[in-house]
């Protein structure tokens, strides 16, 4: 049944996402095409300007969109009238919370590559060029002064995206999950549920921070910043450890509140 | 007959209101049964908590001797009063849908059955009339050789040619062996086919008797009885 259910949220994503990519694509197929008529020309700026802040706006569009869908796939599929299709199909609620998860974190890095990949090609020739060498150049030259390892960096960055992406998708369904618990309005209510969530956690992080002012001598973070400092590999590493960790609590907590939403307290208009 | 439907002192409350109020029922398979109350008497709340698409505040319900879950999504075909489709799908999309997740799904009969409609497979939900959907979503759920059926007012809003179809289409496409729940307050236009009626009200079960019973007993069809214990 997982299977089937991939199948059918692919298919979903691809009938809106593939000619989103396919346009982004396009647009910056032309943009690589004006700058072969290359001139001083007034017109020439202009057109090459408009080309680029089409591109720029056309890549924000294909990210915004991508997780606007998500979202909204989240909502319609499962709590308007296709809930009743949905919760009445022989799959459990577990497996809707993760396929649908799942494929939004997918169709979310499927949008990051097709950008890079779209500013690949606006980019093509010299431009492209002077960027992949400067990168090179870049990871070359930390590995040589202070033993940046490029291959495990990259691994840390993508499960770091990925976590992010994925507990952001959990921290949206959670919202939208407590707030079909309302009588009325119940898209304001998530929408409530995610205001008050982010108050209460800019509270957490600030009384967070006055305790660790506090107490920076008991808990020795002097001697940490200043070994941190000395050491900037294993400060990377550290970041991304305790972000990756922070991620699973929160995606856990969101995935175990969306669920009890829908286990026990479903109740579809 | 076996059992199909067990609740046990089954309570659904919401935050002011009590919808279910302790019932018990038992359903038996192999009939046809009409869950009749006026509005807001509990219909769609014991059809929402069959299908496991609310749980019980208190007491049990059993289908098929299993609590709701997926094994019980299995035998039990639904057909909420509302349209449930993704409109964007084809008519071809949805038959597909159904057959990869239901596996009594007779995509035969389906298709026979949209056919005679002159509904074409390829066409958009979103553009079909609201009558041609409803009569699709019904040609779905009939399409299941399910063990339990169960309509939340398939009858409501449209019009008497089409309630004709409704019906038709309900009798001439279940399984004989399974039971056919039909919540309704259009009691006279479904009398005909009722083995059992239900009357439900303030979430109380009234009464649960065959209607040949409820015509011996009282003298009067279900029609005119429903609206002697509902008369307001």
């Amino acid at each position: 049944m997982v299977k089937k259910l991939f199948k059918h949220e692919f298919y979903a994503y691809l009938r809106t996402m593939l000619p989103m990519h396919i346009i982004l694509l396009g647009i910056a197929l032309l943009g690589r095409f004006v700058q072969l008529f290359e001139n001083d020309s007034t017109a020439y700026s202009i057109v090459f300007v408009s080309s680029v802040i089409v591109f720029i706006v056309g890549a924000i569009v294909c990210t915004v969109l991508t997780l606007v869908f998500g979202i909204r796939r989240f909502h319609t599929n499962l709590f308007s009238c296709e809930g009743y299709l949905s919760f009445t199909l022989p799959v459990t609620p577990t497996q809707h919370i993760w396929v649908k998860n799942i494929v939004a974190v997918i169709a979310q890095l499927v949008s990051l590559v097709t950008i890079a990949l779209a500013t690949c090609v606006i980019t093509l020739g010299d431009v492209c060029n002077e960027i992949f060498k400067a990168f090179f150049y870049i990871t070359k030259s930390m590995y040589a002064e202070i033993g940046f390892n490029t291959t495990l960096f990259t691994l840390e960055f993508i499960v770091f995206v990925v976590l992010a992406i994925a507990t952001s998708y959990m921290l949206f369904y959670a919202c939208i999950a407590l707030g079909q618990r309302a009588k009325k309005n119940r898209i304001g209510a998530a929408i409530g549920v995610f205001f008050i969530y982010y108050f209460v956690m800019q509270i957490l992080s600030t009384i967070g921070i006055i305790i660790l002012a506090v107490f920076e001598q008991q808990l020795r973070l002097p001697e940490l910043f200043s070994y941190l400092e000395k050491h900037p590999v294993t400060a990377v590493h550290l970041v991304f450890g305790v972000s990756a960790v922070v991620y699973v609590i929160g995606f856990t907590i969101f995935y175990l509140v969306t669920r009890s939403s829908i286990k026990n307290k479903l109740n579809l208009e | 007959m076996s059992e199909i439907l067990r609740c046990e002192n089954l309570t659904k409350k919401y935050t002011n209101t009590t919808a279910l109020n302790k019932i018990n029922l038992t359903l038996e398979s192999g009939k046809i049964v009409g869950l009749l109350g006026p509005n807001g008497s509990g219909k769609t709340t014991l059809i929402k908590l069959i299908n496991g698409l609310l749980t019980p505040t208190e007491g049990k319900i059993f289908v098929n001797g299993k609590t709701p879950g997926v094994e019980t999504k299995c035998e039990v075909a639904y057909l909420p009063d509302n349209s449930y489709l993704n409109s964007w799908m084809t008519v071809k999309q949805i038959i597909d849908f159904f057959k990869d997740f239901y596996e009594d799904f007779r995509e035969d009969v389906a298709y026979t059955m949209l056919n005679r409609l002159s509904i074409t497979p390829d066409v958009k939900l979103k553009t079909l009339s609201k009558g041609n959907k409803e009569k699709v979503c019904l040609i779905l759920v009939m399409s299941r050789n399910a063990k339990l059926y169960v309509l939340d007012e398939p009858i409501a809003g449209v019009d008497p040619a089409a309630r004709d179809y409704v019906i038709s289409t309900i009798i001439n496409n279940y399984n004989p062996e399974a039971t056919v729940l039909i919540s309704t307050h259009l009691i006279s236009d479904i009398e005909e086919v009722l083995d059992e009626a239900i009357f439900i009200q303030n979430g109380d079960i009234l009464l649960q008797k065959s209607i040949d019973d409820i015509r011996e007993e009282n003298g009067k069809s279900v029609d005119e009885l429903f609206r002697e214990v509902f008369r307001w």
